[in-house]
């Protein structure tokens, strides 16, 4: 029995021995690492920003938005950026969708299986102290720390950045704008609120923003009718509200939502494919160029 | 509380650790610490299923006793009766009531006739086909008198609820694990460490591979209508291997864990895709539920002692209960009909129970025919999950439909790394198929194995993501 308990003892400790050194090695390779962002113009937010605005058509842009990206993490990204990129930034466009302010937003550090996706992004820039303060599953949070910076030495740490822009393929006949409408909206069939936390984030970005002398601009990226329109009243409500406050903060709005393209242009209901993307990109790039607020209807 | 979850982690050295200190001679004391531990880890999922084990557990006791103690037949007969009413009512209220309302009202429905069902929301207590089953063959061995009745209730009651195979087997006899319960455990070194490399290989198992699977298995069967025949076809297959890494790698840790506190549980899975053929496959998978199922069904109906034809029937009659026992759909009696129709051809060919023996002994590599036979055996049972794992009989009917399409594309390479997984396993498992377990590694030199669980481990680590349930714990 106590030649087992001992070996079990000193496998454990290995393990933890090696488990630490690798902690160590990575925090020293985070501390010291080159941030990959060299444009002045970051293109931030979720993945209707990541598929929709293609750095190729706007000047001096880099577009490090990731799917499922909240207001919570743009803030801190954009803060870390801040403090440990060398170039100057000058403009953020950040997406500005029904989606950005919804309560969803809220679960993705709560429930365990979406904070482990999410906290693989933004660990080297989130604390536990922080990621805590809104509430963070704990067990996710230890995965994620042993998982990216326990088991090897890696000298790269920049995941929060992202892969950049990514061009989709049209492919509307494979989605279904309920499901999604309902995967955004709605819990267990009851609407979901509003993130009042990301519409406090939202405050955060644009008063840090203008500490910095970063112009900030929301950009609303052009989604089929079918899925707008389902969106519940009371979060557009909402969006209205926030939308408003933007207004009075002279934060300029591009608001692409309801323009009407082809459904080649389109990924799926709420998401532009390359084509959709080049198209709205120009815009974006020419409404960038002129300085005034444009609302396309059609 | 899963195996393979931080609060096991914390869980299980703490019970070690206690059980062993209160030392082998104090079985009784060891037997209630048991006891208490177990309850609290059923407990973990909700505290309700408690009292459904304790009610169970009280009733095969007490109905233990009076069989035990009665000579006369009638009361003994009626006494098993009420076991089986007790025991299979309630798995059949709290598995089957909604099922059964349904497909009651879905028949009728037929006839003109709309009955207002009343479907009752009730949940599904973890692992009761598991202790209802193990319970049952305590009550029907005794009327049998192949075992005597426990005299110590805390044995009994430790007996069912043991955690390391509670909620999702081997479903153990009562004349093999209880006796382990009432005479005294000694800690055996080499035992206890072939168990932890057991606990390893399971949790590899289920980790690495299971999961990984999962994900591809989730997105196809979800997405089936949009997927290429290649595709489908893949995604069964996955399926198929999910199942086995999901269940025979909790049943390693299960027997692993057993190991620990001194315990001998039985087989559950004897590397079954080197089959040979469909009999042979089942003889080496969830061989705890096949043999329960011979033991206490095909060998009552009167097994193969009247002719083909009967035992043609019993066979089918085994098949069907056995899909009936994995889930309350349609879905499932279709899986088991199929694999039960699969094995008429070898009985009416005398062929069932031709290999005894695990394929290609004492040779590296099997024969070009022994390859074919195998990977029949292994598309028949991929063709079966399909059923296994759709959720109604119209999503099933219309993946194969998808397959038969024979429509091509390159998307099926999407998930390549994931075949690439199975090889693995399979190549890991094909050297150790003579073996116990795939991580029975004692005759190797010490640094070579502590590099080998250095490997495990850290794959474990590795893949450790978000907990996926146990696909059995739904049975």
């Amino acid at each position: 029995m106590k030649k087992f308990v001992r070996k079990i003892i000193i496998a454990f400790l290995l393990l933890v021995a090696f488990l630490l050194a690798n902690y160590a090695i990575n925090s020293y390779f985070i501390r010291h690492q080159e941030i990959r962002v060299d444009r002045t113009v970051l293109l931030m937010g979720g993945s209707h920003i990541k598929s929709g605005l293609n750095p190729k058509y706007i000047d001096n842009s880099q577009n490090i938005a990731l799917p499922g990206e909240t207001y919570f993490d743009t803030y801190y990204k954009l803060k870390y950026l801040v403090s440990n990129s060398s170039n100057h930034i000058s403009k953020v466009l950040f997406g500005f969708g029904y989606n950005n302010i919804c309560g969803l937003n809220d679960d993705k550090y709560v429930e365990e299986a979406m904070s482990i996706e999410y906290l693989e992004r933004i660990y080297p820039i989130i604390s536990y102290d922080i990621l805590n303060t809104v509430g963070v599953n704990k067990i996710g949070y230890l995965k994620t720390i042993i998982g990216k910076m326990c088991l090897y030495p890696s000298l790269v740490h920049d995941g929060f950045i992202g892969e950049g822009f990514h061009g989709r393929s049209p492919n509307l006949k494979k989605s279904d704008a309920a499901k999604r409408v309902k995967h955004h909206y709605y819990k267990e069939d009851e609407i979901r609120e509003e993130s009042r936390r990301d519409i406090r984030y939202l405050d955060s970005i644009i008063s840090f923003a203008s500490r910095h002398d970063i112009e900030v601009v929301a950009v609303n990226i052009p989604q089929r009718k079918e899925y707008y329109s389902a969106v519940p009243q009371s979060l557009k409500q909402k969006y209205s509200e926030v939308r408003s406050s933007l207004i009075e903060k002279n934060i300029r709005i591009i608001d692409l939502l309801e323009m009407e393209l082809d459904s080649s242009s389109f990924a799926n209901h709420d998401h532009l494919s390359s084509e959709g993307a080049k198209i709205v990109s120009e815009i974006v790039s020419d409404s960038l160029a002129h300085w005034e607020s444009i609302k396309i209807t059609n | 509380m899963l195996f393979n979850s931080f609060d096991f982690a914390i869980f299980l050295p703490i019970v070690f650790s206690i059980y062993w200190a209160i030392g082998s001679e104090r079985v009784k004391a060891q037997n209630l610490f048991l006891l208490f531990a177990s309850y609290f880890f059923y407990g973990t999922w909700d505290w309700r299923f408690l009292i459904l084990i304790f009610f169970s557990s009280a009733a095969d006791f007490f109905i233990g006793q009076w069989l035990q103690k009665s000579n006369e037949e009638s009361f003994r007969k009626k006494l098993l009766w009420i076991s089986l009413g007790l025991n299979l009512g309630l798995l059949g209220f709290f598995k089957y009531f909604n099922f059964f309302i349904d497909s009651f009202a879905y028949t009728f429905s037929f006839l003109g006739v709309t009955l207002d069902a009343t479907r009752l929301n009730i949940l599904l207590p973890v692992g009761i086909s598991f202790y209802t089953f193990q319970t049952l063959s305590y009550t029907i061995d005794i009327y049998r008198r192949k075992i005597k009745a426990c005299d110590d209730p805390i044995a009994f009651f430790s007996y069912v609820s043991f955690f390391p195979q509670l909620v999702a087997g081997p479903i153990e006899r009562a004349k093999n694990l209880l006796p382990q319960f009432v005479g005294r455990r000694v800690f055996d070194y080499s035992k206890a460490v072939d168990g932890v490399r057991q606990i390893i290989w399971g949790l590899f198992k289920k980790v690495v591979i299971a999961d990984n699977c999962s994900k591809a298995v989730n997105v196809i069967f979800l997405n089936y209508q949009y997927e290429d025949s290649l595709t489908l076809c893949l995604g069964a297959f996955l399926f198929l291997f999910q199942v086995y890494c999901d269940f025979s790698g909790y049943s390693d840790m299960a027997i692993g864990l057993g190991r620990l506190f001194g315990f001998h549980l039985m087989k559950n899975f004897d590397f079954p895709f080197f089959s040979r053929d469909l009999p042979e496959f089942w003889k080496k998978w969830h061989i705890s539920l096949t043999s329960w199922f011979v033991d206490y069904i095909y060998i009552p109906l009167g097994g193969s002692r009247n002719g083909l034809n009967s035992k043609i029937r019993n066979v089918l009659i085994i098949f069907l209960v056995s899909g009936l026992w994995h889930g309350a759909n349609w879905t499932f009696v279709l899986w088991g009909a199929l694999c039960g129709l699969a094995q008429v051809p070898y009985l009416l060919l005398g062929r069932n129970g031709r290999y005894d023996s695990y394929v290609a002994q004492g040779k590296y590599l099997p024969g070009l025919k022994e390859l074919f036979q195998m990977l029949g055996v292994v598309a028949f049972m991929s063709f079966s999950m399909i059923f296994f794992r759709s959720p109604n009989i119209t999503i099933a009917w219309s993946y194969l439909i998808g397959i038969l399409d024979f429509d091509f594309s390159l998307a099926v390479l999407q998930h390549a790394q994931y075949v690439l997984l199975i090889l693995v396993l399979l190549t890991w498992e094909w050297i150790f198929r003579s073996k116990e377990h795939g991580l029975e590694i004692s005759h190797l030199n010490q640094k070579l194995r502590w590099s080998i669980y250095a490997v495990f481990v850290w794959l474990v680590l590795f893949n450790f993501g978000s907990n996926q349930e146990y696909i059995y714990f739904q049975f």
